[in-house]
């Protein structure tokens, strides 16, 4: 207990020093560094550390710089070749709920509810040995997870990229 | 139906264009080099989008990913020039400022960063250099606010020794 209340206030030390804590915490430091040298030290030391970091934080970059490294993300991104994902736009349906799942060729996929939308990527696994029929067409049986939640679903086998 | 990752790259970009150029230049000091830690710390999240990689907090992967290749850059930089004071000279001059112990001290200090464990390199980082509070950098890395100041307590220990024992 004594030791995890140690570690407290050393953790808070360098706060201490940047003069963000609350009087009750300052005063606890305070009686620190009034009864052990060696806290004493450190506190200078530190003190010093952050002040040269805190020159670092002032120093903010030339403002072209980030205009710079804009144009050259941007153009750089324009540039590559694969730019372009071909994905396959599917709506399902299960006990589980509804949505709506791109499928790409390897069988990764991004879904979302209605649009698709960056953060929402999720991860389509086909499992082979769940195949069923639907009248004559073969049915995919597929497993779809991602931060939105997760389900199972069937969509017409498709027999690759070419089919996409 | 096409759909480009441009457009989010694009947005990405605009969001935290500024924040990763800010962790590089802190790190490097050096217009070039932080340029290009920029393009590559973008063409990476580019790269993992395409690949269909989940990325839940887009801000904190990048700041990671910067963090650690300007900090990577800087390790080779360091070695190539083999003589910290060297670099800080010639930089200094660049700037018309003359060489003196302070600088020589902050240059030391991001030598001395390079050394820390992962961790604690980034929430320093983060903390002193980007001016984040310890909840945000938690909530970056996935941690507490309490286990990110316990992390830069470390690191502050850290560097206080290795410059002590010079």
């Amino acid at each position: 207990m004594a030791e995890e209340m140690t570690d407290r206030i050393e953790n808070q030390l360098a706060d201490y020093l940047r003069g963000e804590l609350g009087p009750e915490e300052r005063a606890r430091i305070d009686e620190w560094l009034k009864l052990d040298p060696a806290a004493r030290q450190m506190a200078d030391d530190f003190r010093a550390l952050l002040a040269l970091a805190g020159q670092i934080l002032q120093d903010d970059p030339p403002e072209e710089l980030l205009i710079e490294a804009r144009q050259a993300v941007l153009r750089s991104v324009e540039q590559r070749p694969s730019r372009l994902l071909r994905l396959m736009a599917l709506q399902f349906q299960g006990s589980w709920g509804h949505g709506e799942i791109c499928l790409r060729p390897e069988a990764s996929a991004e879904t979302s509810s209605g649009s698709l939308r960056r953060g929402a990527l999720a991860r389509a696994g086909a499992i082979p040995e769940r195949r069923d029929t639907m009248g004559q067409v073969p049915l995919l049986k597929l497993q779809v997870q991602g931060s939105w939640g997760h389900g199972e679903g069937c969509l017409p086998d498709v027999s690759g990229p070419a089919a996409l | 139906l096409l759909r480009s990752a441009e457009s989010p790259a694009r947005e990405a970009v605009e969001l935290y264009g500024p924040l990763v150029v800010r962790v590089a230049w802190h790190i490097l000091r050096d217009r070039e080099e932080a340029r290009d830690i920029c393009q590559e710390t973008f063409l990476r999240l580019h790269s993992a989008w395409l690949a269909g990689q989940e990325i839940e907090n887009e801000k904190a992967w990048l700041c990671r990913t910067a963090i650690n290749a300007a900090l990577n850059r800087r390790r080779r930089l360091i070695r190539e020039t083999s003589i910290e004071a060297a670099a800080a000279g010639e930089r200094a001059a660049i700037d018309g400022r003359s060489l003196n112990e302070e600088a020589l001290l902050l240059e030391r200090v991001r030598q001395l960063i390079v050394r820390l464990p992962d961790r604690q390199r980034q929430v320093f980082v983060l903390r002193n250099f980007e001016g984040l509070s310890f909840s945000e950098i938690g909530e970056m890395m996935g941690c507490s606010a309490e286990s990110a100041r316990a992390n830069e307590y470390q690191a502050l220990k850290k560097i206080r020794a290795w410059m002590n024992a010079r």
